[in-house]
C-alpha cells in the first residue's frame, strides 16, 4: 500500500472515529482516570526505588526471605538501609527505621491515591450527569456511596 | 499491514517474557535454584508487564493471571497475592479505560449500572474470602476447584457460542431503555461506526452482583465473568465488552482494595513491582486492542480463560492431596 493511500485511508478513519459521539461524563471519567494513574504509579516508584535502595528498610521482605529460604538479605542492604535512610531522612524521622509497619506506608499511600482518586472520578461523573441525566445521576451517586461506605468503614 | 504485524508481534513477545519468567521462577520454587533475592520483584514487574499487554485485550484485569501464576510457582502467600493482583487489576483498569471511554468502546451508562451491584458485592466476597482463609485453612482448595471448574464452564460457552464478536439485538428491555444503554464505536476491522444497544439487563445485574462477590474474594478484577455477561447476556459486541469490563473492574475493585489494604494484606515486595509492569505493559494493551481484530480478541480472551481454568483446578485439587 502506497504512503499517500494509506495517509487518505488513515483520515478516514479519523473522521470515522470523529463521528462517535462521546459524553462528557466519560471524557471526565477518562481524564480523572488518565491522572490518577499516573500519580499513583508515580508515586510507588518512587517508593519502589526507597525500599530497594534501602532508604526504607527492607524488614518485611526479611521476615519474608527469612521463613522461605532460611536466610535474611546481606548485611550490605542492612547497612545501607541504616546508613544510607539516617543520612537522608532528618533525625526526627529515623522512627521509620525502627517500626516495621511503616515500611507498608508507601504501598498505603499509593492505593490510597488510587481509592481517592476513584471516589474523585465518581464525584465528577455524577456533577457531569446532574445537568442533564437524573437517572444516570442517581446511578453514580449509588456507586459513590459504596465505595465511600468501604473506604470509612474499613480503613 | 505493517499495523497488524506489529499486533501480532507484541503478543508474541508477551507470550514468551511471560513463559521465560514462569520457567526461572519455578526453578528458584520447586527445584530449589539459587535465585538472587532480586530476582523475585524483578520478575514480577516483567511478569506483569506482559500480563498488562494482553490483559486489556482481552478484557481481564490481569489478576485471573496473575494470582494462579504467582501463587502457583512464586514463594509469596496467598493472601499477599490476592491482595497485589486485585490493585494490579484496578491499576490496568485505570490506565486502559481512558482510551476506551474516548473511543466510545466502553459505556459508562453500562459500567456504572453493573457497578451498583457489583461494588457492594465485591466487599462481601473480600470480607468473606479473607474470613475462609483465615478459619479453614482446607475451605479455600475447594473454592479454588469451584472457580476453575466454573471458569471451564465460561471457557465453554464462549468457545461454542456464535456472533459474539457482534450480537445482534433486536429489542431492548424496559431498563435497558429506561436508562439508554446505547452507544457506537469505529470499528477499524469493518471500516465504519458500529451502533449497538443491549438488552437481558436484569438478569445481566444479577450476574454482575455473582461476579462482583467471586471478584472481592478471590482479590480478582473478575473481568474473565464480565466479558461473557455482558457480550452473551446483554449482547455487547465482544469489544464492547472487554472494553466495558475494563472500566467496571476500575470502579468495583476499589472498595474491596479497601477491604484487603485495612487487612495488611497488601506488601509493598509484591505489590508495587507487579504495579508498576502492569502500568506500563497495559499502556501497549489499551493500543492493541484498538487495533486487534475481534477474532483475535476472542482467541485471546478464550486462551486465557482456559489457561487460567486449569491453574486453579489443579492448586484447588493439589491442595486437597487429590493429585
Amino acid at each position: 500500500m502506497s504512503s499517500t493511500v494509506q495517509k487518505r485511508k488513515q483520515k478516514e478513519e479519523a473522521k470515522l472515529e470523529e463521528q462517535v459521539k462521546v459524553d462528557t461524563a466519560s471524557k471526565i471519567c477518562a481524564r480523572t482516570f488518565e491522572i490518577i494513574s499516573i500519580a499513583g504509579i508515580v508515586f510507588l516508584i518512587i517508593g519502589l526505588i526507597l525500599y530497594i535502595t534501602g532508604v526504607i528498610p527492607p524488614l518485611v521482605p526479611m521476615n519474608i526471605m527469612e521463613k522461605y529460604w532460611g536466610k535474611k538479605p546481606s548485611v550490605f542492604w542492612q547497612l545501607v538501609s541504616q546508613e544510607i535512610g539516617k543520612k537522608i531522612v532528618p533525625k526526627s524521622y529515623w522512627w521509620i527505621f525502627d517500626n516495621i509497619s511503616h515500611s507498608d506506608m508507601i504501598a498505603m499511600i499509593g492505593v490510597l491515591i488510587f481509592v481517592v482518586g476513584v471516589i474523585a472520578t465518581l464525584v465528577g461523573v455524577a456533577a457531569a450527569y446532574a445537568k442533564h441525566d437524573r437517572r444516570m445521576f442517581i446511578v453514580a451517586l449509588i456507586v459513590l456511596a459504596i465505595t465511600l461506605y468501604a473506604v470509612l468503614r474499613y480503613i | 499491514m505493517a499495523g497488524e504485524k506489529g499486533v501480532y508481534g507484541l503478543i508474541a513477545i508477551s507470550l514468551a517474557m511471560m513463559f521465560i519468567v514462569i520457567i526461572i521462577a519455578a526453578l528458584g520454587t520447586f527445584f530449589h535454584y539459587p535465585l538472587p533475592i532480586d530476582f523475585w520483584p524483578i520478575s514480577l514487574f516483567f511478569l506483569t508487564f506482559a500480563i498488562g499487554i494482553l490483559a486489556p485485550v482481552a478484557g481481564v484485569g490481569g489478576g485471573v493471571i496473575f494470582v494462579p501464576v504467582v501463587s502457583a510457582f512464586y514463594p509469596f502467600s496467598i493472601t499477599f497475592v490476592r491482595g497485589a493482583g486485585l490493585v494490579m487489576a484496578q491499576v490496568n483498569a485505570l490506565v486502559s479505560s481512558p482510551k476506551f471511554l474516548r473511543t466510545g468502546l466502553a459505556s459508562l451508562r453500562i459500567g456504572l449500572l453493573a457497578a451498583t451491584v457489583a461494588a457492594g458485592a465485591s466487599i462481601a466476597g473480600a470480607m468473606i474470602g479473607i474470613w475462609v482463609v483465615k478459619a479453614f485453612p482446607q475451605g479455600k482448595y475447594y473454592i479454588y476447584t469451584a472457580l476453575g471448574g466454573l471458569l471451564f464452564f465460561i471457557f465453554l460457552i464462549m468457545m461454542v457460542s456464535k456472533r459474539v464478536e457482534f450480537p445482534e439485538v433486536k429489542e431492548m428491555d424496559p431498563i435497558a431503555r429506561f436508562f439508554n444503554l446505547t452507544g457506537a464505536y469505529y470499528e477499524p476491522a469493518l471500516g465504519r461506526v458500529v451502533e449497538y444497544k443491549v438488552t437481558r439487563t436484569p438478569l445481566a445485574l444479577l450476574a454482575f452482583a455473582g461476579v462482583g462477590f467471586i471478584a472481592g474474594m478471590f482479590g480478582l478484577g473478575a473481568g474473565w465473568a464480565n466479558v461473557p455477561v455482558l457480550n452473551l447476556v446483554m449482547g455487547a459486541p465482544i469489544k464492547v465488552s472487554t472494553s466495558t469490563s475494563m472500566l467496571i473492574i476500575a470502579l468495583t475493585t476499589t472498595p474491596a482494595a479497601c477491604v484487603y489494604l485495612a487487612e495488611g494484606a497488601i506488601l509493598p515486595l509484591i505489590m508495587i513491582p507487579a504495579v508498576a509492569g502492569m502500568f506500563f505493559g497495559s499502556r501497549l494493551g489499551a493500543w492493541l486492542t484498538v487495533k486487534a481484530r475481534p477474532k483475535v480478541v476472542r482467541y485471546i480472551f478464550l486462551a486465557i480463560m482456559l489457561f487460567a481454568a486449569i491453574m486453579d483446578i489443579y492448586k484447588g485439587l493439589h491442595g486437597l492431596h487429590m493429585i
